[in-house]
């Protein structure tokens, strides 16, 4: 089981810090990156992934530089891009038998490998069907089942449930956590649902800087007493809801009920509530916290 | 090898490719059946059309086989006069033993052929300059009509070859961008190392097949319509010139010729890698690449007959322009001795293996999109 280690990471674009100094070190388990969009999460990933090289800091593999290691490293890497790129006059068989060519895999593993997980998500049916035909839950599905087949250690998944309906997005989730087993499993989101039911580990991430990091119940012991519900005319909804963080808001009858972040009580008559990740999400994103 | 033979296929198995490939061997084709059945030939007063002009003109050829003379193009001139074109029918009125020597040794293409009495043997230096090498004991005569008609088309098959292998080319690596798959293939163990080599690899070998494939087949269309006599004769009777480094035989011509094409289709391969290496878009890699191909065309054409860079100077680029794919292949009609072209061959080799080597390390580091 490898460990991987990141130590002061940043990365520059021209003008712009995409990440700043991140370190952390990843052993087995499933660690989940949110963050907004722009946070540095795809970056970080794509450093990770070896695509992108810091332009700071470190990060090595059982101590030693991922890019000295290089092949050895990528042996062990399973990938799935944000934007999963695919040949569209490929089938789906036969893009995933190119990938295991690139990966290095004998070709009767190959075979049964794709198979294999043609079937773990649910392509079997499909496999000789032409990528463009492919919706993009199956598309989702393709790009995991190409990230397995080399039965990486190291499984870098970057908003892998982007665009997929609830359905597909629990079985994702399920197949993640399957997985995740004798695996290093990185996965990046904004979707707070993704991580809250199956990491290990939860990386808060904003303007490229690691916000918070830890178990689930540490990240959201951090909003204790920072969340309130209250139900409000719309006038005063209205009013909070410029003033305030509102994780959720919903109509009942004429008034509003609100579910608030924020450091005190918002409005008279407003109760504390025990926090979820996602109000520990906003709280975090609406106010930088170490 | 699985990674080969799929980088071969993503090649091959465009439209454009094929396309391209097809519509050249039905072009090709098309003008041979044309070039066959538009034969006519005139002998002792009969008229012969088509595969049987072929044949009789063969049999005529074979009275004059062998080393050219003084005495067998008297012999010719007197049994036939001079080719010419009737201006009542406005039909050729020759054979192909008379119409070598007319184009060859008279004032036939200045007069336009068409008025008989204006067609004469060259004499003085024109002789000298045009005709005499012809007959000093050193050309092998024989019936070589397929093989001039197969050579008039020669070269232009070649730009087109050259055109369908730019089309193929240009996606190599900016269609991984443009899809992002390179963001997928540079995370895998062979996909950023050797596997672009195997991708180059694959554009070479596409490059060679497309070649001596196309050239096999188009010489085996005009040895089906015209045969194969002919090969071991001069090299002259179809346009190669006497001085110079050109292979004695047509066979050898034809084959030096290729191989220059070849060495041509090779180095381009190389230029459209990089370029594509370098660019997000297939279609601007197009675009480059047919710019850079004609950048040697127009500095022999337009540039270089202005001594822009000076004596030196200028004669230097052309040698380099002359060493680019679009002149390669035409590098036996420059008249270059064989040390020159040998120089050529080498500037090409090192301008594509550098191309080879740019085009990896271009790909290699590429970090992603945004």
């Amino acid at each position: 089981m490898p460990e991987l280690k990141l130590e002061g990471v940043t990365k520059r674009f021209k003008q712009k810090e995409a990440v700043k100094n991140v370190s952390m070190n990843l052993t087995e388990g499933v660690y989940g990156f949110l963050g907004e969009n722009g946070a540095g999460k795809t970056t970080l990933l794509r450093m990770l992934c070896g695509v992108l090289r810091p332009t700071e800091g470190m990060i090595t593999c059982d101590n030693v530089d991922i890019r000295t290691l290089d092949g050895e490293y990528r042996h062990m890497l399973g990938y799935l891009p944000q934007d999963f790129g695919y040949y569209p006059d490929f089938t789906a068989k036969r893009y995933l038998n190119y990938l295991a060519a690139c990966k290095a895999l004998p070709r009767e593993t190959a075979a049964s490998k794709t198979l294999e997980y043609m079937e773990l998500v649910g392509l079997e049916e499909h496999q000789n069907q032409k990528i463009k035909t492919f919706s993009g839950g199956m598309l989702r599905r393709l790009g995991i089942a190409q990230a397995l087949l080399n039965e990486p250690e190291i499984l870098i998944l970057d908003e892998p449930t982007s665009g997929l309906d609830p359905r597909e997005r629990i079985r994702f989730r399920n197949i993640i956590s399957s997985l995740s087993k004798d695996r290093i499993v990185i996965l990046s989101t904004h979707i707070v649902s993704d991580v809250e039911y199956i990491a290990d580990e939860i990386m808060l991430m904003k303007s490229g800087r690691i916000l918070c990091q830890g178990r689930m119940d540490s990240i959201t012991k951090a909003a204790e007493g920072k969340v309130w519900e209250c139900t409000v005319s719309q006038q005063e909804s209205d009013r909070l809801n410029d003033e305030f963080a509102i994780c959720n808001l919903r109509n009942v009858e004429s008034s509003v009920h609100l579910r608030i972040v924020a450091e005190k009580c918002p409005v008279k008559g407003a109760r504390p509530v025990e926090p979820g990740l996602e109000d520990a999400y906003l709280y975090y994103m609406g106010g930088e916290r170490e | 090898m699985r990674l080969f033979w799929e980088e071969l296929r993503k090649i091959v198995s465009r439209k454009l490719v094929w396309g391209g490939v097809l519509f050249l061997m039905i072009l090709v084709t098309v003008w041979t059946i044309v070039a066959v059945s538009e034969e006519k030939t005139m002998i002792d007063g009969k008229t012969y059309r088509g595969r049987e002009a072929v044949v009789e003109d063969k049999e005529l050829a074979e009275e004059y086989k062998g080393v050219l003379t003084v005495e067998k193009v008297q012999d010719i001139y007197n049994r036939f006069g001079f080719y010419y074109y009737d201006t009542k029918t406005g039909q050729p009125v020759g054979n192909f033993c008379n119409y070598f020597i007319t184009l060859n040794m008279t004032n036939f293409n200045q007069t336009g052929g068409e008025d008989l009495s204006q067609i004469e043997f060259y004499e003085g230096t024109e002789w000298e300059n045009n005709s005499q090498p012809f007959v000093e004991g050193n050309t092998e005569f024989a019936y070589v009509r397929g093989w001039m008609l197969m050579q008039e088309n020669a070269m232009t098959i070649c730009v087109y070859l050259q055109l369908i292998l730019i089309a193929a080319l240009c996606p190599l690596f900016s269609e991984e961008y443009s899809l992002r798959t390179a963001d997928l293939l540079l995370t895998t163990e062979d996909g950023k190392k050797k596997g672009i080599w195997i991708k180059l690899l694959a554009a070479v070998v596409f490059a060679v097949l497309l070649c001596v494939l196309f050239g096999v087949f188009y010489f085996g269309l005009y040895m089906t319509a015209f045969g194969a006599e002919g090969l071991s004769a001069s090299s002259q009777l179809i346009g190669s010139p006497f001085f110079g480094f050109t292979p004695e035989s047509i066979g050898g011509f034809f084959l030096f010729e290729w191989a220059l094409a070849l060495a041509g289709m090779v180095l381009l391969a190389g230029v459209t890698a990089l370029l594509s290496a370098f660019s997000k878009s297939s279609f601007l890699t197009v675009i480059a690449s047919l710019i850079i191909y004609a950048v040697p065309l127009i500095w022999l054409k337009v540039l270089a007959p202005t001594w822009i860079l000076g004596t030196a100077g200028t004669k230097l680029m052309n040698h380099f322009m002359v060493s680019m794919p679009v002149w390669l292949q035409w590098n036996w009609d420059f008249a270059f001795d064989g040390g020159q072209i040998s120089v050529h061959l080498l500037v090409a080799a090192v301008v594509g293996v550098s191309a080879f080597c740019f085009a990896y390390f271009r790909y290699r580091s590429y970090q992603g999109q945004k």
